[in-house]
């Protein structure tokens, strides 16, 4: 599933004239919003003011560690700052920053460098910034890991970041069709993980 | 209570617990600049690579990379000498500099491995860096350069900042050979489809550019076919790579 998104997203960037997705802006420039033509230049600190917490969230929803979760958003604009004259040229600047969260939060292998860096800081008595969920939701988040990787992120960008389906088709490189069925299948499994009942949703785009 | 509501409630502690966070771009800047300065105390890094070094050796089950015993490479296939083809280091800090090369003698043989430091979210291969590795000769120099990759970065790399390719532990090379017409073919475990994620996110083109570097560092190679489990397709549909032509390997 995850290849396909890949794949969708790469005849879609092709169809449109974008470049490889994977090598490049991930994120369509048909759709001013952060950084427009005559507006003003966007500052690296108007971007992380306005998006730092919304990306925390994410990665702590993502990775159930509130070190890891602080060390991946951080490292996320930090890859945002070192590509900052590419990534403020950037239409949605907003969805490239959380694609990069995202990748960063399902890597193995970034995860466990994250947590790592956790238990430093845990060593050298640093409290994380972020605050500890409560049991019964930390739960819930759980469950929510436990899904496969595609509709976890999905649901988490749509429920905890508001995402719209078509935000978060760019922000996972899938169709928009192909989020739906994510997050239709994330939400009855997620469902019945947690013995709940469900009722139908319609999906706008 | 049902589910749109329980899911509401999770979201709103969620939220909760990120309201109170610093945002603070400066400390970011700083934080940035004393990672590329190599200024963290010896301490911590210490403590870091032993935690990564240690945690992935738990989660994974601790069990160490199976060493080749001998593949079908024959000794027209064995390079003269292999030749970095990464960019060499910035001196003058520690950060990124690849350690002073292993001591080898007559029976060894200098092979080199890729790694990124401090790998972005969209590598490239002009970030890679060749580290040598000095390994006892043999004819199965393509497998064992690889095997060398697979093990990761040394820990006192690690420290200096190299990430790993892949996560340590599992035996993910099955074989690699070079055919006596140029062609490497390199056959990987099934469990690297298992890998999270891997053929969807930039990893996998950091997987793509540290193998393709590794395997292309010897002169007699023209060629790589990449299998799994000995079927190119399998590998070509988990990378997205191009399928051409790979259905006869």
């Amino acid at each position: 599933m995850a290849t396909r998104c890949v794949r969708e997203s790469k005849r879609r960037s092709s169809q449109a004239g974008l470049m490889d997705v994977s090598k490049a802006n991930p994120v369509s420039r048909h759709n001013p919003s952060l950084v427009g033509g005559d507006e003003p230049a966007l500052s690296f600190d108007d971007f992380y003011r306005a998006h730092f917490r919304h990306v925390l969230a994410l990665a702590y929803a993502l990775t159930g560690s509130r070190w890891a979760a602080e060390d991946l958003a951080q490292e996320a604009f930090v890859a945002a700052h070192r590509n900052w004259d590419r990534v403020r040229q950037y239409d949605r600047g907003d969805l490239w920053i959380r694609r990069v969260a995202t990748n960063l939060a399902v890597s193995r292998v970034r995860r466990r460098m994250a947590e790592a860096k956790g238990l430093l800081k845990v060593a050298t008595s640093r409290p994380p910034s972020v605050a500890p969920l409560d049991p019964d939701d930390g739960s819930v988040w759980r469950e929510v890991r436990a899904l496969p990787v595609r509709q976890a992120q999905a649901l988490v960008l749509r429920y905890v970041d508001d995402r719209s389906v078509r935000d978060i088709a760019e922000i996972l490189g899938c169709a928009e069709g192909t989020v739906k069925a994510h997050l239709s299948r994330g939400r009855a499994a997620l469902a019945a993980r947690l013995g709940l009942p469900l009722a139908a949703e319609e999906y706008e785009t | 209570m049902n589910f749109e509501e329980r899911l509401a409630r999770a979201v709103d502690g969620l939220r909760r617990s990120v309201r109170e966070a610093p945002v603070a771009p400066r400390r970011l800047l700083v934080l940035r600049r004393r990672r590329r300065a190599g200024l963290a105390t010896t301490a911590a890094v210490a403590f870091v690579a032993v935690a990564v070094v240690a945690g992935q050796q738990l989660l994974d089950g601790g069990q160490e990379t199976e060493v080749a015993t001998r593949d079908q490479a024959t000794e027209d296939t064995i390079p003269a000498e292999a030749s970095p083809s990464g960019p060499v280091a910035a001196r003058g800090e520690e950060h990124c500099q690849p350690p002073d090369p292993p001591e080898g003698g007559e029976a060894n043989m200098t092979v080199f491995v890729y790694f990124f430091c401090d790998m972005s979210s969209f590598p490239r291969p002009e970030e890679l860096y060749a580290l040598p590795r000095s390994i006892p000769k043999t004819n199965a120099v393509l497998r064992a350069a690889l095997e060398e990759l697979l093990k990761g970065p040394t820990p006192e790399e690690t420290l200096r900042g190299f990430d790993p390719v892949l996560p340590h532990g599992t035996k993910w090379l099955v074989d690699a050979t070079i055919t006596d017409d140029g062609v490497a073919i390199i056959d990987f475990a099934k469990e690297l489809a298992d890998v999270g994620n891997i053929g969807a996110t930039s990893p996998a083109e950091a997987v793509r550019l540290t193998l393709e570097a590794a395997v292309r560092q010897f002169p007699t190679v023209k060629d790589a076919i990449y299998r799994l489990e000995g079927d190119p397709m399998a590998w070509c549909e988990l990378f997205e790579w191009s399928c051409e032509g790979r259905s006869n390997y």
